[in-house]
């Protein structure tokens, strides 16, 4: 008996769904990196089209742009729906099974008779899926940025908020804490088909619940831009009053009425305006903050799972 | 300690306030298989669970080897080895791998034991689990429970779903196990046939209660055919003699069976059982 044995038999009982998993997390970082490869190939000089619309551009610039955009537009859209989804998919379909499918069969009553320890049963079915689903998840979120790279020359996949959450190591963590949440409640409910949904419906709304709440502590942290780049994260713009206090659009009017001439066309409001955001050079620190509390979460999941675990019947 | 297995005043209720076993008292002798008898809804199965540490006593308590399962469940799973009800296999796995997982569950886990007694009845090491007989299946859970090489064995209807050869087999290697290694079993079943030649005590259960708890001997010499009514006294059946004068319904055919003969091994326990369900029936023929 080797070390790798436990491992093998845990890659036997959930061959069908690793093998997908793998090839589908190969045909995504492929595709990410081939369809990346062909817009780089495609990338035209940006100097040859004039950015304020005034002067049209030529046509061999406005056929390379063109075919340039269809490809990101066409091709690198379905690539990044592949890395995307597919952590999402696969943390579910791989976590609900670990718990939820023994106890739906009731090999839990054959494991847990044989193990004198239910904890290290499930460590042994669950890290080696769980190391499967990060990294093929980390491979998707490197796909990612590399597609990304190649769809938006002009940013810096390492400092820009383009895509926050779907590319890089938060798509990986991501993938992984649905992936615990899945096995949560795999285990609570002992049943597959009960547990894909209600596991898929609470990782949408954790997801989404988290996101609003990153977004919530990113405005109050937004600062003061002058005109936020492509890879800058745009929070909000206000109108400043001359005392120095921000007002919003649903306020302009009450401090800067506009004009009661129907013909008037200068600009209004007057009042100057302020643009509030985060900085791209943040993206790295950003990053590893939603990283960290997803993996909090991760631990929480996989934490309740264990203590079910321990004290439920085997089904 | 002269018991593998004791429990005192044991109870167990379920959620919808059914109760399962009810101020259950017993010994289980070491080195002794004792058939746990009684129908459906009788307890067994509560009361094997409750000695894994699956379930958890509502009142009293249960020991296996001098350890409570639920206040020390690793302690009580290592000494026991366990047959679910159905085989519980995983059918991806071939019979070889069960066995290495066992292996990498089971510390001190006896693999080559395990192998051996599967080679013994031809059970192919390469075959899936779902592509083995429901009598090789049992078998298969009945080898993983003999190679923990636990003092406990406890077997929860692992005949239920086999045909008779594949019973007698399954009972013939436990039999042999327990002799070989000097373990006790504790075997529940509803097929009271197979269980006389293999089984040295009877414990009998109804309702959730314990109706009777001898050795098989014992059982057999206690109870005898005594009397048979006829329908001027309102009850049609055969009554049998049991302990203290009393007697129970054991069939409902009018008399053919002579007087006083000894009761087989099944009368026994349908007696008792009937003794259980209709106590009224008690007091009429006592």
């Amino acid at each position: 008996m080797t070390a790798l044995a436990p491992v093998r038999i845990t890659f036997r009982l959930h061959r069908f769904e690793a093998l997908a998993f793998i090839a589908l997390a190969v045909l995504g970082v492929g595709l990410a990196f081939v369809v990346g490869a062909r817009l780089d190939g495609l990338r035209f000089d940006p100097s040859c089209y004039d950015t304020t619309g005034l002067v049209p551009p030529s046509r061999a610039c406005e056929a390379a742009m063109n075919q340039f955009y269809m490809m990101v537009d066409g091709e690198a859209g379905k690539v990044t729906l592949i890395t995307t989804m597919v952590p999402f998919l696969a943390g579910l379909l791989l976590g609900v099974p670990i718990v939820g499918r023994e106890i739906e069969r009731g090999t839990t009553r054959l494991a847990w008779a044989l193990s004198p320890s239910r904890q290290s049963w499930f460590l042994q079915r669950l890290v080696p899926i769980l190391l499967l689903v990060a990294g093929g998840s980390y491979l998707l979120g490197v796909g990612a940025d590399r597609l990304l790279a190649s769809s938006m020359p002009e940013i810096e996949p390492a400092n820009a908020f383009v895509q926050f959450g779907f590319r890089g190591v938060v798509l990986a963590a991501r993938g992984v804490f649905v992936f615990a949440l899945a096995v949560l409640v795999g285990a609570a409910l002992g049943r597959v088909l009960p547990a894909v949904i209600l596991g898929g419906l609470l990782a949408v709304l954790g997801i989404m619940g988290g996101s609003q709440v990153h977004q919530q502590i990113l405005r109050a942290e937004a600062i003061e831009m002058a005109e936020p780049g492509p890879g800058d994260m745009w929070v909000d713009q206000l109108f400043r009053l001359p005392d120095g206090r921000l007002i919003g659009w649903n306020e302009v009017e009450q401090y800067d009425p506009p004009p009661a001439d129907a013909d008037f066309t200068g600009e209004w409001p007057t009042l100057p305006i302020v643009t509030f955001g985060v900085p791209g050079e943040r993206y790295r620190e950003v990053e590893l903050r939603e990283v960290g509390a997803l993996a909090g979460g991760t631990l929480v999941a996989l934490a309740a799972a264990a203590v079910i675990v321990q004290r439920r019947r085997p089904g | 300690m002269d018991h593998a297995i004791e429990a005192a005043g044991l109870g167990k209720r379920y959620r919808r306030g059914r109760w399962a076993l009810r101020d259950v008292d017993l010994t289980v002798p070491r080195g002794s298989i004792t058939a746990l008898v009684g129908p459906n809804g009788a307890g067994k199965s509560t009361l094997i669970k409750a000695g894994v540490g699956f379930e958890r006593p509502t009142a009293g308590r249960v020991v296996v080897d001098g350890v409570d399962p639920w206040r020390d469940r690793a302690g009580a799973i290592a000494k026991v080895g366990y047959v679910p009800q159905s085989p519980s296999l995983y059918r991806e796995l071939t019979v070889e791998e069960h066995v290495r997982l066992a292996a990498t569950l089971r510390p001190g886990f006896d693999l080559d034991h395990a192998r051996r007694r599967l080679d013994q009845l031809s059970i192919p090491l390469d075959s899936r689990a779902d592509e083995l007989s429901g009598g090789q299946q049992a078998q298969v859970g009945l080898a993983l429970a003999l190679g923990t090489r636990a003092p406990v064995l406890l077997l929860d209807e692992p005949l239920a779903s086999l045909d008779p050869l594949a019973r007698r087999e399954f009972l013939h290697v436990l039999v042999g196990a327990v002799r070989e290694d000097g373990s006790t079993a504790l075997l529940s079943s509803h097929v009271i046939t197979d269980i006389e030649q293999a089984c040295d005590r009877l414990l009998v259960l109804g309702g959730g209660r314990k109706l009777l708890d001898l050795s098989i001997a014992e059982s057999i010499a206690a109870h005898r055919i005594a009397e048979t009514l006829s329908a001027a006294d309102h009850v049609v059946g055969t009554f049998m003699e049991m302990d203290g004068g009393r007697a129970s319904l054991i069939r409902t055919t009018p008399g053919t069976i002579p007087h006083g003969r000894p009761a087989t091994l099944e009368e026994v326990v349908l007696g008792h059982l009937a003794a259980g369900r209709t106590p009224h029936l008690v007091e009429v023929a006592a």
